[in-house]
């Protein structure tokens, strides 16, 4: 991938309506690395069903999406795990395994990818837990952890590593207000460092103290995806 | 991307399997195939072959099978023809004569034709003549029954010799002899015609004898038989000399399976007493005999094979006319007799193949090789060409960074590229200071963390042989930089806080000699490229020279550059809103010596309340915040008086109360930081909200141990420093929410009896373990 090519690229892309439920019409989005993309969206269901087609896991009928400049559909299952690993998500629904503890899930996705060892994987997740206001690293399991901690886990589960595209769902409002702000500078740390960013919202509010620093602004609707001012 | 990804996405699926296919799979399958066919083919040619060999093996059989049956025929004819000639001689002669006739044509039969035994001529008045071989084989021994029907008949016999004349005389009782009692003679006269008999056995000589006899009707009315007793010895013995294949053999039985003559004769004969009706084919010592008899009875005569413990024969059973009767000719021969030389043949083409086969196989094991050979070489050829498409994309961008020489500019992208083109954990650039006794980090690049470090400097007392090595212009290559004298000085001060063990230095020289060098923390590929880091060497030599200040002067220059403190100096106990030990446990004033509060002290309870930063410096007006902040200072001030603590202090935005700083553990410290907690949180809270703000404050409370004392010189400031206070901190910093109250796990088991706590998680902390939190609630 070259350093002025787009990160996620999706190009006229018409997803499958039984596999998704979103309306089959032509959706183009593009993030160039550091981007951080805003998309309006008040159902939280159809935001998490376009972070999934973003992330290569919704079949398509037409066009294509791109990340990193490798096509979703063109590769296998080992290259889309591990292309799929570079991406850092909060996911509104969780998506948490209850069965282990919380530092496993928000580890696992680390360890699993890459060969970064254990007592980095450790401290570099104490670290982040730390910014997001936990005195440590969470070994409870993830349904026994508060709605406002299971979202700070979110949060760090995602900035864990260095991803190259983070699909942050809307938590604002299980996020402790005190947490926004290391949100928003874990966010900037990692689009400088060239990560881009696809940060679904639900209001305004939500973005509004990182407006200025937004690159594009759109809305997703049941008619499709539309770019809209950014103010 | 990290550099740690264990799966690189955008390099394509190996196709290991399709190569796996091509250099194993298709030279197998080639050489199995080769294998399957020189085996069809063997199996082919030796079925092919087999088949001819039956084929010719059954007409060889059939051949052999008509000559035992002319042998058969020749050896039964003169038996039949004899009789004829004898009967048509002895019915037309004179009765007279009648006994000479018969003497002199037996005799002259007897002489001329080995299988006959003897001749018998008997008439219905149960007169008896029989002519047979003398003792010695030499002429002939006549025996007559005289006086037949009396009590008085005997044999007379009378031996001649090979001319006729009679040797001896001599007469033997008969017995009541009476050749109509016997078979031959009842049956021919009851066939009216020539008549064989079964074989029988004859007590004198113990050979199995077959008679032919023919009735005829003489001159004088009276009704003959003439018969002639063959030997069936003579047969036996020619089919035991007939050789039929390598161990074929041939047997002559009637159709109730009586064995009459060939293989196994003598066996039969002897197990069956000589009684020739018991003469039949044992299965368990003749299986295959008996089988190819059965089969027969079944079938039919023919060619066919029968298969004996697994292994095939060839039989062929044929009809063989005797008188009115027949026999059965079996002849039984194994198939390898006749199809070994096709087994021979196809072990020999099988031996060959394998051979062809073994050479193919060499063949393709060194067509497998050369293709992995060539493979490799190719992934070499690739993996060279990306590494100097790579380098020259990385010297292209050094290249085209536009303040490469500017001495002003950090010019980060040289460690950067250093780092990526060695793999290297951390790259670093140093330089020799004027003064040529400091060397001075100019920029490091830490690689994993992507940060970039640079201005510290070592003095050369320090790092005397390295700084040597350096300043020689050595290249270093250092696996172990703890253990090499020349750079363990410099492992200690600058390597081992990182965690890096190998070293790779390389000097950067200037017109004057070494005016820095670069260095290399575990880079497995920094001998591959050194001639790249030799370039950027020489970019580093080329901004040193251009940077005309030194790093002592630019250092002068930004002291000076500071503004002066105007501040008034403050007492450093100052921030005491309590001063410590102020006050005793039961919250009365107390004159302690502050001298002797130094040393440690076991459990002390720690509260740390932290401000918000947010809402701190959110507020616009000073003058309203250094009020409320005032306010709220007085307040706890007021509760910890009212609650006994040690000490209250505010650090910026942090307020810091100590209870129980005592030598002995104080048990109540808890309790009462507790309740100082919160009568300071509602105190607080309704404070705020009296001022329409939002909380912003988090409390963390922790007991443990700590050390404390007075620092500094005059005025001295009191101290605590130790795992609680770092604990009640992180308690504080890590909240659930504003407003509340995280305490340790220790303060949870200090005080779970009077205070009621609400579980918030368990969490790894570094250097502590596992642990959990608790948030206050409130009291019980």
């Amino acid at each position: 991938m070259t350093a002025n090519a787009p990160l996620l690229e999706l190009r006229d892309v018409v997803p499958t309506f039984e596999e998704s439920g979103l309306m089959p019409a032509p959706y183009n989005l593009r993030i160039m690395p550091g981007e951080c993309v805003v998309i309006d969206c008040r159902d939280e269901n159809r935001a998490a069903v376009f972070a999934d087609l973003c992330t290569g896991m919704i079949s398509l009928s037409q066009g294509s999406i791109r990340f990193m400049g490798l096509d979703w559909t063109t590769l296998r299952d080992r290259q889309l795990n591990a292309l799929r690993g570079r991406i850092g998500r909060i996911s509104r629904s969780g998506s948490w395994l209850n069965l282990f503890g919380t530092h496993l899930n928000i580890m696992l996705p680390h360890l699993y990818h890459t060969n970064d060892p254990l007592d980095n994987v450790v401290e570099h997740a104490t670290e982040l837990g730390r910014r997001f206001g936990f005195p440590g690293l969470p070994i409870t399991a993830p349904d026994r952890l508060s709605a406002a901690d299971q979202a700070r886990a979110a949060c760090v589960r995602a900035f864990l590593g260095r991803p190259d595209l983070l699909v942050l769902e809307d938590i604002s409002d299980v996020l402790p207000e005190e947490n926004v702000l290391p949100f928003f500078e874990m966010m900037t740390a990692a689009r400088d460092r060239g990560c881009g960013v696809l940060w679904f919202v639900r209001s305004a509010v939500a973005w509004r103290e990182y407006r200025k620093a937004v690159n594009l602004h759109m809305r997703l609707l049941d008619e499709g995806l539309f770019p809209m001012r950014v103010m | 991307m990290s550099t740690d990804e264990i799966v690189d996405p955008t390099i394509a699926p190996s196709d290991q399997f399709r190569r796996f296919l091509l250099h194993i799979g298709i030279p197998v399958a080639g050489v199995v195939s080769v294998i399957a066919v020189i085996a069809g083919v063997g199996w082919h040619s030796y079925r092919t072959v087999r088949t001819g060999a039956l084929a010719l093996t059954h007409d060889l059989l059939v051949s052999q099978q008509d000559y035992i049956a002319k042998e058969v025929s020749s050896f039964l004819m003169p038996a039949s023809a004899g009789a004829i000639v004898a009967r048509d001689m002895l019915e037309h002669g004179a009765p007279a004569v009648e006994q000479k006739i018969f003497n002199a044509y037996s005799s002259t039969m007897l002489r001329n034709v080995p299988q006959i035994q003897s001749f018998y001529l008997a008439d219905s008045d149960g007169n008896f003549s029989e002519l047979e071989r003398g003792p010695d084989g030499q002429g002939v021994a006549i025996t007559t029954l005289q006086n037949p029907g009396t009590d008085n008949s005997v044999f007379a016999h009378e031996q001649r010799d090979a001319q006729g004349k009679t040797v001896r005389q001599w007469q033997t009782p008969s017995k009541q002899y009476d050749p109509r009692g016997h078979g031959w003679f009842t049956d021919t006269i009851k066939a009216g015609r020539e008549y064989w008999t079964h074989p029988y056995l004859v007590e004198m000589t113990r050979e199995l004898t077959l008679t032919a006899a023919v009735p005829y009707k003489g001159l004088d009315n009276k009704t003959y038989v003439y018969a002639i007793n063959l030997s069936l010895d003579h047969l036996n013995s020619f089919l035991n000399s007939l050789k039929i294949g390598q161990s074929g053999n041939a047997i002559l039985m009637d159709h109730d399976g009586h064995v009459l003559a060939g293989h196994a004769m003598k066996e039969t004969l002897a197990r069956a007493n000589g009684d020739p009706l018991k003469m039949v084919l044992d299965p368990s010592q003749f299986p295959v005999m008996s089988k190819a008899f059965d089969q027969y009875r079944v079938h039919g005569y023919g060619a066919r094979t029968v298969r004996v413990k697994n292994r095939n024969y060839v039989t062929i059973t044929a009809n063989l006319p005797v008188g009115t009767d027949s026999w059965v000719l079996l002849l039984v021969a194994p198939e390898d007799d006749f199809s070994r030389f096709a087994m021979a043949d196809g072990r020999q083409n099988l031996l060959f193949s394998i051979l062809v086969v073994l050479m193919a196989s060499g063949l393709g094991f060194l067509l497998f090789l050369q293709a992995r050979r060539g493979e490799r070489m190719h992934r070499q050829i690739e993996q060279a060409h990306a590494v100097a498409n790579y380098e020259s994309h990385a010297l292209q961008s050094v290249a085209a960074y536009p303040e490469l020489f500017n001495p002003e500019d950090n010019a980060l992208i040289l460690t950067e590229a250093l780092a990526d083109q060695s793999l290297a954990r951390r790259a670093a650039i140093w330089r020799i200071l004027h003064d040529g006794h400091t060397l001075m980090c100019i920029d490091s690049y830490d690689r994993q963390q992507d940060v970039h470090s640079g201005g510290f400097e070592m003095a050369t007392t320090d790092l005397k042989s390295f700084f040597d090595s350096v300043s020689h212009g050595d290249a270093l290559v250092i696996a172990s930089a703890a253990d090499d004298d020349r750079t363990s000085a410099f492992y200690r001060v600058y390597m081992r806080a990182f965690g890096s063990r190998a070293l790779f230095c390389n000097p950067i020289l200037g017109s004057s000699g070494p005016v820095g060098v670069i260095t290399l923390e575990d880079a497995p590929r920094a001998e591959m490229v050194s001639h790249f880091v030799d370039m950027i060497a020489g970019v580093a030599a080329a901004r040193f020279s251009a940077q005309h200040y030194t790093a002592v002067a630019a250092a002068r220059e930004e002291l000076e550059s500071e503004p002066t403190a105007e501040e008034e100096p403050r007492d450093p106990s100052q921030g005491f809103l309590l001063q410590p030990a102020a006050m005793t446990a039961e919250g009365q004033p107390s004159a302690t010596d502050m001298t002797k509060v130094d040393g440690f002290y076991p459990a002390v309870a720690i509260m740390v309340i932290s401000l918000s930063d947010i809402v701190m410096t959110a507020q616009d007006d000073p003058t309203a915040n250094i009020k409320l902040i005032d306010t709220m200072a007085g307040i706890l001030q007021d509760i910890a008086h009212q609650c006994g603590l040690y000490s209250i202090r505010m650090l910026g935005h942090r307020v810091v109360c100590v209870a129980g700083c005592s030598r002995v553990p104080d048990k109540g410290a808890a309790y009462r930081m507790a309740n100082a907690a919160l009568m300071m949180r509602e105190s607080t809270l309704s404070m705020l909200a009296k001022e329409d703000m939002d909380p912003v404050f988090r409390i963390g409370i922790d007991v443990g141990p700590v050390f404390g004392g007075m620092l500094g010189k005059e005025p001295q400031a009191f101290n605590l420093w130790g795992d609680a206070m770092g604990m009640a901190e992180m308690m504080a910093q890590g909240a659930p929410d504003v407003g509340t109250i995280q305490v340790s796990e220790e303060v949870y088991v200090a005080l779970r009896q009077n205070f009621l706590f609400r579980e918030r998680g368990r969490f790894f902390i570094p250097g502590v373990g596992l642990t959990r939190t608790y948030v206050l609630a409130g009291r019980r």
